[in-house]
């Protein structure tokens, strides 16, 4: 009777093997069809879905404008990661979307191919041939053509590495309808820390018990910027100049000091537990979205969110508060970051690759993108009709941070990932650990950072490069 | 002669393959990774040679001695607890159950999910708000939390505590040959152990002990530094089936005769189950403990997928190896990745070198 | 021998024990399927259904997490794990069978090989290679991972399933550990009669030892396959494409960075990754835990 089994099992398991060795040699095949003889380029970005999408319809255009290349499009979760273990490895793809703030790390590693070169040698070859196409150039890799600031982002140690895709400047972004309800007038948003603090505490209301029902502003929400506080008050953490971190100096502690206030001010446990009901970023349950936070500090892209989940939401957008000493209305403090395309060393295809790239800089192009995105243009100037296409109601408060003089990058240093943990990992002590003064964890990561920033010196030194 | 000088070449053609892999794969990339240890190598350019640098680096690298804690503090307390459940669920199915089969199965099954199946439905079931577990907890602990936390203060971590000491004390004491009861090596170790636990205790990083007690809504997991630790040990407990099937098919070894030896002495089952099984199974515990710590030294993989590269707030869940894979792959230092995993090798014989070495005072094997 | 209990309650106690015990264990594995069953709304809830709402609907909503609908223009009208656009599922499925294949074959053959020169080969030096053997099963990973890289990066493999399945075709030694324990158990008449008939070794190895140790090559192709179907850090560091992803890796990509996870349909994912695993054990439960219980009742 157990042998019956016992070949029934065996025959169940000789089965299973044999279906499994027949799907692995008959199954399904990277299903891409891509038409013959052309050059096939794969492009590997970071975005997902909606973003995606809006990329794909410029990658869809330029394969159905010409014949001779084709570009696939991979949405990669840790792109960076990926596209630098691949560039390391000997197998990169064709063209990578990194970020601004990723130049000087793959510049350094020898990762990536500079674009000036490229722009000397093929840079007419492919305007003559867009001029045909198209029956205009279209773009132009120039300083005239980007604004000020992403020119400057587009360059490390002064050559060119990649081109813009889109951009975006971060600043304050509030709920009007929460503001009218104190009484705050929603066409007059805070413009110094001073205000700032006042109106977050109108705007935060509390339970019978004393739980938070709304938080006026919370500087860990959504923490994906936890090392810019200090910038407001007229700080960096980074002087790209003598290559120092600069965490531990008077305008960060002020900035710090700050954050620690909220917890300080509205209790650390309940601040805490408030949070940690927070909803998906996209979701209905976003913060600002579902009443939790009156204020935040966010990107135009969160209009994305808006615009799917409830597109009466009534917001507001503004350059975000900085310290009085500091204000000035005309240049605004603006943290700017772009995405950007690059071209790995070791592309088989480097001629075309190039070719796409100079397309993604056409003006129709970045536009659209810029307005699938919900974000700023990079370009100097936009064409008529850009704003009154443009999903968010006040896009030109954020271009005109995209062009202010104060608009400042990510530290443009290689070892940007060290340096950025520490500031993620130090938020916890900032915000929770109230007897540990902010100017001593400030020490601490000054300290850590800058023996990255010394020991990559060093490796540097080494290769006699500086 | 001949026959033997055939039978020489015959081995080695035989084990050639074992061999050819071995070289290629094994003893040259431990040569290249030995050599790279000495050098500053960012993947893309040229080794260059500096000396001991990566190890003199190490000492005054706060994130490189950050993970060694993590990863000593997991390993001491996933093993014992991890032990200690096995071994009582072995000797739950040794019990003559109808069915047997049928409940060691379902222990073993979680141990044969892929990790990163695993890791996923852990992710799930610790989420902060929709977590089954937090669900439950906020059901039990509004109504239970304050009642424990009166009574007995830090009730949480005090029997977490006394449930990974005293398993290592008793189990230790027990190795014991009957005659042999100085304290020598293996008080030595219990020893080390317990001053390993105290000093972390005392300087605050085992911070979810030290805490008030058993908080009243269930934690958020995976995002509070204090209980990212907790988590995982939590989750390594769920896999403890492999060892429960090694350690079943050992009692069933057990001779019966020392069973009835044990009864006519007068033995109840808890000093039969110290005395007599815990002894004569004693060879495979210190296997199963010693593969414990080769793995926890190697954790890469849940904590890489829960918490992603940086280790989770204040890198709580930053581990040994996945600051290696940082170094080697995203920080352009395979040089000084290279030197880690050559300390990592040096821990891990070490600390079986130290097992081995209490094994001969230990482990009771049985004669002949 | 198990003890017998003649304690009524006792036994009661135990079998509530182990109950209890099983309960747990499988606790999360239920919840997986039960998640895997519900609509995305559902999943978000709180307090949480066990079942999905209404039950009858659990069905249909199986067949949209699993399957789901995409239009032949490519719009997505329900999404589900095997016709997901991003994620592509029967892709990285026939990628981890093919490695899986190539490795277990190449595991079996090279370890038999191995194992019968330690066993049944008297030759000068192959204790001590024997002990070499083992020692390497003390080498962590990481050690070898970095020169592994450069290796095969120089040889032109990264991007290729190369570095994943050809170490397989070389042994490793905890293979060929079991193999050459088991081959010891083999009664050595049987070689004796072999080389009367006029086998070399090559045909003792051949006619006698392979065919009897059928047992013990399926616990190492089985093992070997799990250990292929769950391997991530490999396939992490040398894999690069998408095109090229497996399961393990596959199903990472359902953990999006900023924003919803859909927890049905990565939990419908994961079961079915699970289940295969599941359905071997379920169809060989013996074989796996006689290998596991050999293994750790070595000395």
């Amino acid at each position: 009777m157990s042998d019956i089994r016992a070949i029934t099992r065996r025959t169940a398991v000789g089965v299973m093997a044999a279906a499994g060795l027949g799907y692995a040699v008959f199954g399904p095949r990277r299903a891409r069809a891509v038409p013959p003889g052309r050059v096939v380029l794969d492009y590997w970005e970071k975005w997902t879905g909606q973003e995606a999408q809006a990329m794909r319809r410029v990658v869809d255009a330029f394969n159905a404008s010409q014949d001779r290349i084709w570009v696939r499009y991979f949405s990669m979760g840790a792109v960076d990661q990926k596209a630098m273990i691949a560039i390391a490895g000997g197998d990169p793809p064709d063209v990578v979307g990194l970020w601004n703030f990723s130049s000087p790390a793959f510049s350094e590693a020898d990762a990536i191919l500079p674009l000036d070169e490229m722009i000397g040698v093929w840079g007419d070859e492919v305007s003559a041939d867009f001029e045909r196409l198209y029956g205009d150039i279209g773009f132009r890799i120039e300083a005239s053509y980007y604004a000020g600031p992403i020119w400057g982002q587009m360059h490390y140690k002064g050559r060119l590495w990649g081109v813009p895709n889109t951009c975006s400047s971060m600043g304050l972004v509030y709920s009007r309808a929460a503001f009218r309800e104190v009484g705050l007038d929603p066409d007059d948003p805070p413009k110094t820390i001073a205000e700032m603090d006042e109106a977050a505490e109108l705007l935060t209301t509390r339970r019978a018990d004393g739980s938070i029902e709304r938080i006026g502003f919370i500087q860990r929400d959504p923490g994906w910027w936890n090392w810019i506080w200090g910038y407001f008050f007229g700080g960096s953490i980074y002087d790209v100049k003598t290559n120092r971190a600069t965490a531990y100096t008077p305008e960060n502690i002020r900035g710090y000091d700050w954050v620690r206030s909220y917890p300080v001010k509205y209790g650390m446990s309940r601040l805490v537990s408030f949070q940690s009901g927070f909803g998906n970023y996209n979701s209905t349950q976003q913060p600002l979205l579902a009443g939790k936070m009156a204020m935040a500090f966010h990107g135009p892209f969160l209009v994305n969110v808006v615009n799917t989940f409830d597109p009466d939401f009534d917001y507001g957008s503004a350059p975000f508060p900085v310290s009085e000493d500091v204000y000035n209305p005309d240049e605004p403090i603006a943290l700017l970051e772009s995405d950007m395309l690059f071209i790995p060393k070791g592309c088989k295809h480097p001629r075309e690759a190039f070719e796409f790239v100079c397309f993604t800089q056409r003006r129709a192009m970045v536009e659209l993108l810029a307005i699938a995105h919900c974000k700023p243009s990079p370009l100097a100037a936009v064409s008529d009709g850009f704003y009154a296409r443009h999903p968010h109601r006040y896009i030109e408060v954020f271009n005109k941070m995209v062009r202010s003089p104060r608009a400042f990058p990510k530290p443009q240093t290689p070892v940007w990932p060290q340096y950025e943990d520490e500031f993620n990992a130090a938020i916890h002590a900032f915000w929770t650990e109230l007897d540990v003064p902010p100017a001593e964890i400030l020490a601490g990561i000054q300290k850590r950072g800058q023996q990255a920033i010394d020991q990559h010196a060093a490796q540097r030194a080494r290769r006699g490069e500086t | 002669m001949k026959a033997a000088r055939r039978d020489t070449l015959a081995g080695l053609a035989f084990v050639s393959p074992w061999l050819i892999g071995f070289l290629a794969f094994m003893a040259a990339p431990i040569v290249m990774s030995f050599y790279y240890s000495f050098t500053d190598y960012p993947l893309l350019e040229p080794p260059i040679w500096i000396g001991l640098g990566n190890y003199a680096r190490m000492f005054t690298d706060p994130v490189f001695w950050k993970t060694m804690e993590n990863t000593t503090v997991y390993a001491l307390f996933a093993i014992p607890i991890g032990t200690t459940l096995a071994l009582l669920v072995a000797w739950l199915l040794n019990q003559n159950v109808r069915g047997q089969s049928v409940f060691r199965a379902a222990v073993f099954l979680p141990s044969l999910v892929p990790l990163v199946a695993a890791t996923m439905i852990w992710l799930w079931l610790f989420n902060g708000e929709l977590g089954i577990i937090n669900q439950a907890w906020d059901v039990v602990g509004p109504v239970v939390a304050p009642v424990v936390n009166l009574l007995v203060p830090g009730l949480a971590g005090a029997s977490v505590f006394a449930l990974t000491c005293l398993p290592v004390i008793v189990l230790v004491a027990r190795f014991r040959d009957g005659q042999n009861k100085g304290w020598g090596l293996f008080g030595l170790a219990q020893i080390i152990f317990l001053s390993v636990a105290v000093w972390l205790l005392l300087s605050g990083r085992l911070g979810w002990i030290t805490s008030a007690g058993i908080p009243v809504h269930g934690p958020n997991w995976l995002g509070e530094a204090t209980w990212i630790m907790p988590a995982l040990v939590i989750m390594s407990l769920w896999a403890v089936g492999q060892a429960v099937v090694i350690y079943l098919a050992a009692l069933q070894d057990v001779p019966i005769a020392l069973y009835e030896a044990a009864d006519l002495d007068g033995m109840g089952p808890l000093t039969r189950f110290l005395n007599v099984t815990v002894p004569m199974i004693s060879p495979v515990i210190l296997f199963n403990v010693i593969m414990a710590i080769i793995a926890s030294w190697q954790v890469f993989a849940v904590p890489y997928i829960m918490l992603g590269s940086s280790g989770g707030p204040d890198r709580a869940g930053y581990f040994y190896t996945m600051y290696l894979y940082d170094n080697a792959f995203r920080y352009q230092q395979m040089g000084y990745a290279s030197a880690m995993a050559w300390v990592q090798l040096l821990i891990i014989l070490a600390l079986t070198g130290l097992t081995f070495l209490l094994s001969r005072k230990l482990v009771h094997y049985r004669a002949g | 021998m198990a003890r017998d209990h003649t304690n009524p309650a006792a036994r009661v106690l135990v079998y509530g024990a182990l109950l209890v015990v099983c309960f747990i264990f499988a606790l999360p594995l239920l919840w997986m399927v039960s998640t895997s069953l519900k609509p995305v709304e559902q999943t978000l809830r709180e307090p949480p259904t066990v079942f999905p709402q209404p039950i009858t609907s659990a069905p249909s909503q199986a067949w949209k997490n699993y399957v789901g609908k995409v239009k032949p223009d490519g719009t997505v009208v329900d999404r589900g794990v095997w016709t997901d656009p991003i994620v592509d599922f029967p892709l990285y499925l026939r990628n981890t069978l093919i490695v899986a294949a190539l490795s277990v074959v190449g595991m079996v053959v090279s370890s038999a090989i191995a194992a019968y020169g330690f066993a049944r080969i008297k030759w000068r030096g192959r204790n001590t290679m024997f002990v070499f053997v083992l020692s390497t099963m003390m080498i962590p990973f990481p050690v070898i991972m970095g020169p592994m890289f450069i290796i095969f990066r120089d040889l032109g493999w990264i991007g290729t399933f190369r570095p994943l399945w050809v170490p397989a075709f070389f042994g490793n030694a905890f293979n060929i550990f079991l193999l050459r324990q088991f081959y010891l158990t083999i009664p050595r008449e049987l070689d004796e009669a072999a080389r009367i008939d006029g086998c070399g070794h090559w045909g003792i190895f051949w006619r006698i030892i392979l065919p009897l140790s059928r047992p013990a090559l399926a616990v190492v192709a089985l093992f070997h396959f799990i250990f292929v179907w769950n391997d991530f850090l490999g396939p992490l560091i040398f894999l690069n494409h998408r095109d090229q992803f497996t399961l393990a890796l596959g199903l990472q990509l359902y953990q999006s960075q900023a924003g919803n996870v859909p927890w049905n349909l990565l939990m419908a994912a994961s079961t079915l990754v699970i289940a295969p695993v599941v359905v071997l054990f379920i169809l060989t439960q013996r074989t796996f835990v006689e290998g596991i219980a050999t293994q750790g009742l070595k000395e």
